[in-house]
């Protein structure tokens, strides 16, 4: 068995006849070489001791005797062979490139806010995959996303390994207006709306549920009348209240349909950490009628373990317009379409109560209208000006 | 090589003040035991269960099983494997 110093600067496998062991062992100790001989004749010589071994003992010994082994041995049989430390250097500076970055970004935690967004936040306060961690500091990232994000109630940033763990609590108020910063202040409707729920942390409440207000009501008053006076301050609060929309959407008969017609690669780029390394980049200027599709593929290990390297390729696809006539199933499947686009965008923050859609079918146009009962916040802060 | 380093020295302190004598130390090991030997002149006889050691003025014959051999600089040897008896004989018979 050739220890590490053997294995290092390298060694021979060797081999005699056991009847020669002690033949062989003189011939070591009066060498002074060290080996270490099993009883089938089997032993390892040393690559620097192995010239001295042959000179003297070739003639006397018959012994059998390998190329060399270990690293010496494999650098001697692989000196030609340039792909290989052509690799090895490659495997060292990717160590050296990657060594005190970060490998990938995880986030946990977050419902409303997408990974997304809260890694688009986290590059821009400083971290993002390809940092380096020594540039990291996790209290300034913390705070600046704070500040950044209102949506963001509490975040934590631990790294574990190359990875940084990112946990997030999103705040309740998510979607509600940006705090003003106005001194003094009432809460007004923004909208028509029977009142369901008045929740007041500061100001006095003007409304109460089952109240119809329109437009401009005050709801929770910032003018607060006590024995000594009125005093003023910054009326919070929320007041949520049922309304009723009606949304529509129509579908024509007569319509283009758009078929792609050649899909062209124009770019495409390897990115490593935060270096890009451009394959290819076609300049060609396709005009208007093309739309550039981008697609990021991120690669993973299992599936699970994204890796710092990111695959970035550009097309340009190229379309035809055709005039096409729908049938009325394909009309109200795309003014349903469009209708549940409409609501989606329109009552994102508002939780949808009721829905009752209608469709009908007149002059080639197919009419879907929707009626919607929802609730929301309707309360928005507005500034008490004191002459 | 499988000698402790620390033995190796001292057994060399020792070989060297009587070259003509055997110097041993066997300690217990992960194949069974291994014998530091000094004043080694020459192998008589080596199988897996017996070995067969001369020195100036005597020999030494370690008999066990898995026997192996490793010599090391200075007329040193290393006898390692399941040890059963070691035997000491003065003179040259």
């Amino acid at each position: 068995m050739a220890n590490l110093d053997e294995r290092i600067f390298g060694y021979h496998s060797c081999k005699v006849d056991p009847k020669d062991n002690g033949k062989l062992l003189n011939s070591l100790l009066k060498l002074g070489i060290c080996a270490d001989v099993r009883a089938d004749g089997k032993f390892s010589l040393r690559k620097r001791d192995a010239e001295r071994f042959i000179s003297h003992a070739g003639n006397r010994l018959h012994f059998e005797i390998s190329r060399p082994l270990g690293l010496y041995g494999f650098i001697l049989r692989a000196r030609h062979r340039y792909g290989v430390f052509l690799a090895l250097f490659i495997a060292v500076v990717i160590y050296v490139f990657s060594f005190g970055r970060v490998w990938d970004v995880r986030v946990s935690g977050n419902v409303k806010l997408s990974d997304f967004a809260v890694e688009e936040a986290l590059s821009e306060s400083g971290l993002s995959v390809g940092s380096r961690w020594k540039k990291v500091d996790k209290n300034v990232v913390e705070n600046e996303l704070l500040k950044s994000n209102p949506g963001i109630a509490w975040i934590s940033v631990n790294r574990r390994g190359a990875v940084a763990y990112v946990e997030v609590i999103e705040s309740e108020n998510l979607g509600r207006q940006e705090d003003a910063g106005y001194p003094f202040s009432n809460i007004v409707a923004d909208r028509d709306g029977v009142i369901e729920e008045i929740t007041v942390e500061s100001g006095s409440a003007v409304v109460k549920a089952g109240d119809v207000v329109r437009k401009g009501d005050i709801l929770i008053s910032g003018v607060i009348e006590n024995e000594n006076g009125v005093t003023f301050c910054r009326a919070q609060g929320s007041v949520r209240a049922k309304n009723v929309a009606t949304v529509t959407a129509e579908a024509m008969r007569e319509t283009t349909a758009k078929t792609p017609k050649s899909k062209r690669l124009t770019e495409y780029r390897i990115v490593i950490f935060d270096f890009s390394i451009n394959i290819f980049k076609n300049y060609r200027n396709c005009g208007n009628s093309c739309d550039i599709i981008k697609e990021n593929r991120k690669i993973a290990l299992f599936s699970k373990y994204r890796l710092p390297i990111k695959i970035e390729k550009v097309h340009a696809v190229t379309y035809e317009e055709t005039s096409y006539t729908r049938s009325p199933e394909e009309m109200a499947s795309y003014a349903k379409r469009e209708l549940d686009g409409k609501i989606y965008s329109m009552f994102k923050d508002a939780d949808v109560l009721k829905l009752r859609t209608e469709g009908e079918l007149r002059d080639g146009v197919y009419l879907m209208t929707a009626r919607v009962v929802y609730s929301t916040d309707i309360g928005r802060e507005r500034a008490i000006e004191i002459h | 090589m499988t000698g402790n380093r620390k033995m190796l020295r001292l057994s060399t302190v020792l070989a060297s003040l009587s070259p003509s004598s055997f110097h041993v130390e066997i300690k217990k090991s992960s194949r069974g035991a291994v014998a530091v030997i000094t004043g080694v002149m020459s192998v008589g006889e080596y199988t897996e269960s017996s070995i067969e050691l001369l020195s100036h003025s005597g020999r030494m014959n370690v008999t066990g099983e898995s026997l192996g051999i490793s010599v090391l600089e200075g007329r040193v040897i290393e006898v390692y494997g399941r040890i059963t008896e070691v035997k000491l004989s003065y003179g040259k018979s």
